[in-house]
């Protein structure tokens, strides 16, 4: 298995532990987070293997090319359309979340829009860049800050107020039925290598998942959901944690320092993640750019041999963003997350396996055509 | 006996040469034995000529022998068309006519061939001496240390003014076919009048007008040329310049030194260390500054943002201001003591530094941990080996500075991410600048030769 798919895996994962998602799962803590993360490791394992194994038949090919020749162009448009907007709302979900974070814990005088802008300039140059490029920079940005989020955790797990009474009463509640809302949200965390519906153009020889990489995998994924749902309520509290909006932020700064030149771990936690957050959002909008461009292309909308076809496309991601992080409240994008895990992940995840199986035949059927 | 006459050839040669006073156009005449001569006096060898031509003249008894005798020299070529003699004579040939045949003898006289001190990558341990300003030497050099058949030299003639000769060095098995296409694509595209080293050279191989960060090294160490031929990259050498360029390269070629393979394996990782540690200081300290005392001063531990607070008492402006304006003169600073003459030098940093420094401090321009800061700068700025990152990496730190003032805290790190997607974009030649390849030193010299 090639290292790039963790990234892409582990990028999606830890980016969600600071958004709404381990929010979405305290609130249903009393009833039946436990077993729906069990659930959602094992269903999302499965997925993820079924996926890589399709996309691996299909050598330097993303979603558009799969489906070109063998779905309707009046089907396929519109799915590939559908898959841009969710795709464009997962970036724009992360941005909203790591804009109130930062306006709310890290600089409070400052305009929302001046965040916004803060990340404007750096990610639509990342957008725009190839998806190898993408890849070869989450890399470097991965192994920057990854010896920080392990620092966080480890100092979290060995300190003095975790209390782990709180997590054995979460963990009680396994005798609950999954439920519906707290399984898709962190079937959301693992799903990760849906990112291969464009990045797979980068992987022209990607094998199936061998056990060793999925062994590896699972016990990354096992780990790192774990920590995001039992970690918070071992500091906060079973009950208490109800009323937190960011339980994470909350987390981290219960842990300190004492001879550190940074008393407070929380900003080391926030600027791990804050790098991780840019390096999602550049993944995510970057599928979803490649994804509408290959619906929707103005070959002659150009300015001195530049095309502007993509940089149009950029104008509106932002406007978009610019008026969502203004209007937004805290317990709307709460809601709006909650509505995408709920309703349209699981179409995302049916839609994609229906288009690969779809893909799948017609190239088995045009194969011995074409040898003729 | 009739006197002969000098071929037309001659005439118009010289003809082509006038006024010039060096142009030597004589015959050589005994008992009817006839050979005329053609060169520059100030670019050809008069020892040599005298050995290997004139003496053999008179000692022959034949215009036959004689003949025969030029033409088994070793140093004899094929005379070429006349736009290319006229140039090969202005580089010191000789042209020899006998009896209707004319050689060309390549007696050139050499005065800048002396192999020079490395300066730009100076090391305790490993080579001392450099590469020579003769193109020449310069090839020995690295054929004498490199002794394989299959390394391949190729010349490459452009038509600027001064036609100096450009040499393309690679080894033929481990060299990347595309890349080598590539660049020699590139070196027929460059259509400038006048190239005059390896650096101005470099400047055009470079893909866009806006360049930032060096996509080709230009390098003065045989052992770094060896290494590097070793791993498969093409190294271009052109007369007159001391230092070659190595194509392609990434960014982790300009943070290695030679150095680094001549010590213990610890002590290697020690300094490896140290300088990306002195990368990320450099890049990130000023900008740290400015965000900690400007947007987040609670970051950090309470004491240590009292000291800061306390030392910039007094100081009349916000912290972006005094950052600017302190990297400003210490930009200055590390300029003009570049540039001046030693003897001089020394007391531009001494006033500089020390007394600018104190002075500032006290009259409360700046806080004394400003001053700290910025002598840390300096310093970890030049512990990037290569010099022309470490140029790169001081604009970069200015970026860096005006996107943190802008942004404040997330400004600093998403500008540090926005530099690692800048890095991760470029390439060099189609090889992409920065990823981690995760290859030992073995895999390293063995690419593509698998």
């Amino acid at each position: 298995m090639s290292r790039f798919l963790f990234y892409l895996i582990v990028v999606n994962m830890l980016t969600n532990m600071v958004s709404i998602t381990p929010r979405i799962l305290i609130a249903g803590s009393t009833t039946g987070t436990v077993l729906s993360l069990l659930l959602a490791l094992v269903v999302g394992m499965i997925l993820t293997y079924f996926l890589i194994n399709l996309f691996s038949q299909f050598p330097g090919q993303g979603l558009p090319e799969i489906i070109k020749d063998h779905v309707p162009k009046g089907l396929s448009a519109p799915i590939l359309l559908f898959f841009s907007l969710t795709w464009y709302f997962a970036g724009l979900s992360t941005l909203v979340v790591y804009s109130l974070i930062i306006f709310r814990f890290l600089t409070p005088e400052m305009s929302i829009y001046t965040i916004v802008l803060a990340f404007v300039v750096v990610v639509t140059y990342g957008v725009l860049m190839t998806s190898s490029n993408i890849l070869y920079m989450s890399e470097i940005v991965l192994i920057i800050v990854f010896p920080f989020i392990f620092f966080v955790q480890l100092k979290g797990y060995l300190s003095s107020s975790l209390n782990w009474d709180y997590v054995r009463v979460a963990i009680m509640q396994i005798n609950h039925l999954p439920s519906y809302t707290s399984f898709t949200s962190s079937l959301f965390i693992v799903i990760g290598a849906a990112n291969l519906i464009i990045f797979n153009r980068f992987f022209t020889k990607l094998k199936k998942p061998s056990r060793k990489g999925m062994t590896i995998l699972t016990l990354t994924c096992t780990f790192i959901l774990l920590t995001t749902y039992f970690l918070p309520i071992g500091f906060g509290g079973f009950e208490a944690l109800n009323n937190v909006l960011y339980p994470w932020i909350a987390t981290s700064d219960s842990i300190r320092m004492k001879f550190g030149i940074i008393e407070r771990i929380v900003f080391i936690f926030i600027g791990a993640f804050l790098a991780l957050g840019v390096i999602s959002m550049t993944m995510h909008w970057h599928v979803s750019l490649q994804l509408l461009s290959s619906v929707i292309y103005f070959k002659r909308f150009k300015w001195k041999s530049v095309n502007l076809t993509l940089p149009l496309f950029i104008v509106f991601f932002w406007a978009i963003a610019m008026y969502t992080t203004k209007t937004i409240t805290s317990n709307g994008i709460f809601q709006s997350v909650q509505l995408f895990d709920r309703i349209i992940l699981p179409i995302i995840i049916i839609l994609l396996f229906v288009c690969l199986l779809a893909g799948k035949k017609g190239a088995q059927s045009k194969w011995p055509e074409s040898k003729k | 006996m009739t006197e002969k006459l000098a071929p037309p050839l001659f005439n118009s040669l010289a003809e082509q040469f006038k006024p010039t006073n060096d142009i030597i156009q004589t015959s050589l005449q005994l008992k009817g034995h006839c050979a005329f001569l053609f060169y520059v006096k100030s670019v050809v060898d008069g020892d040599k000529l005298q050995q290997t031509i004139i003496r053999p003249f008179f000692e022959m008894a034949s215009e036959e022998g004689f003949a025969s005798y030029i033409q088994s020299l070793p140093n004899q070529t094929d005379v070429p068309d006349y736009k290319k003699l006229l140039m090969m004579l202005s580089a010191g040939f000789v042209l020899v006519a006998i009896d209707n045949r004319t050689f060309l003898l390549n007696i050139r006289l050499v005065k800048n061939n002396e192999i020079q001190e490395t300066v730009m990558e100076p090391t305790i341990h490993g080579p001392q001496k450099g590469l020579s300003e003769d193109v020449e030497t310069t090839i020995n050099l690295i054929r004498q240390r490199y002794h394989n058949s299959s390394l391949k030299i190729e010349k490459v003639k452009k038509n600027d003014v001064s036609n100096r000769a450009i040499v393309l060095l690679y080894d033929d098995d481990r060299v990347d076919p595309d890349v080598l296409a590539k660049i020699r694509a590139k070196l027929e595209e460059i259509n400038t009048p006048l190239l005059q080293s390896a650096e101005d050279l470099q400047h055009f191989l470079n893909q866009s007008k806006l360049t930032l960060f060096p996509t080709t090294m230009v390098t003065e160490r045989p052992d770094r040329i060896i290494y590097n031929l070793v791993g498969g990259k093409v190294v271009i050498a052109i007369d007159g310049s001391p230092n070659v360029i190595l194509a392609p390269v990434v960014f982790f070629d300009f943070m290695s030194s030679m150095e680094d393979n001549y010590h213990v394996s610890l002590v290697t990782g020690f300094t490896i260390m140290l300088r990306y540690l002195g990368l990320f200081t450099c890049i990130f300290l000023p900008s740290f500054y400015v965000a900690m005392t400007s947007y987040n001063p609670d970051i950090l531990r309470i004491e240590l943002a009292l000291t800061v607070a306390g030392s910039r008492i007094g100081v009349p402006y916000p912290s972006f201001v005094e950052v600017f304006f302190m990297l400003f003169f210490m930009e200055l600073l590390t300029e003009a003591s570049m540039r001046l003459p030693k003897a001089v030098s020394a007391t531009a940093t001494t006033v500089g530094g020390l007394i600018l420094g104190t002075a500032a401090t006290e009259a409360a321009l700046t806080s004394t941990i400003m001053i700290i800061i910025i002598s840390a700068v300096a310093i970890s700025t030049f512990v990037i080996p290569i010099n022309e990152m470490s140029f790169a990496m001081r604009i970069t730190r200015f970026i860096l500075l005006i996107y943190t003032s802008l942004f404040g805290m997330v400004g600093l790190l998403v500008g540090f991410i926005g530099i690692i997607m800048f890095l991760a974009n470029k390439d060099s030649l189609g090889i992409p600048y920065l990823r981690i390849s995760w290859k030992g030193k073995s895999d390293e010299l063995r690419m593509n030769n698998k």
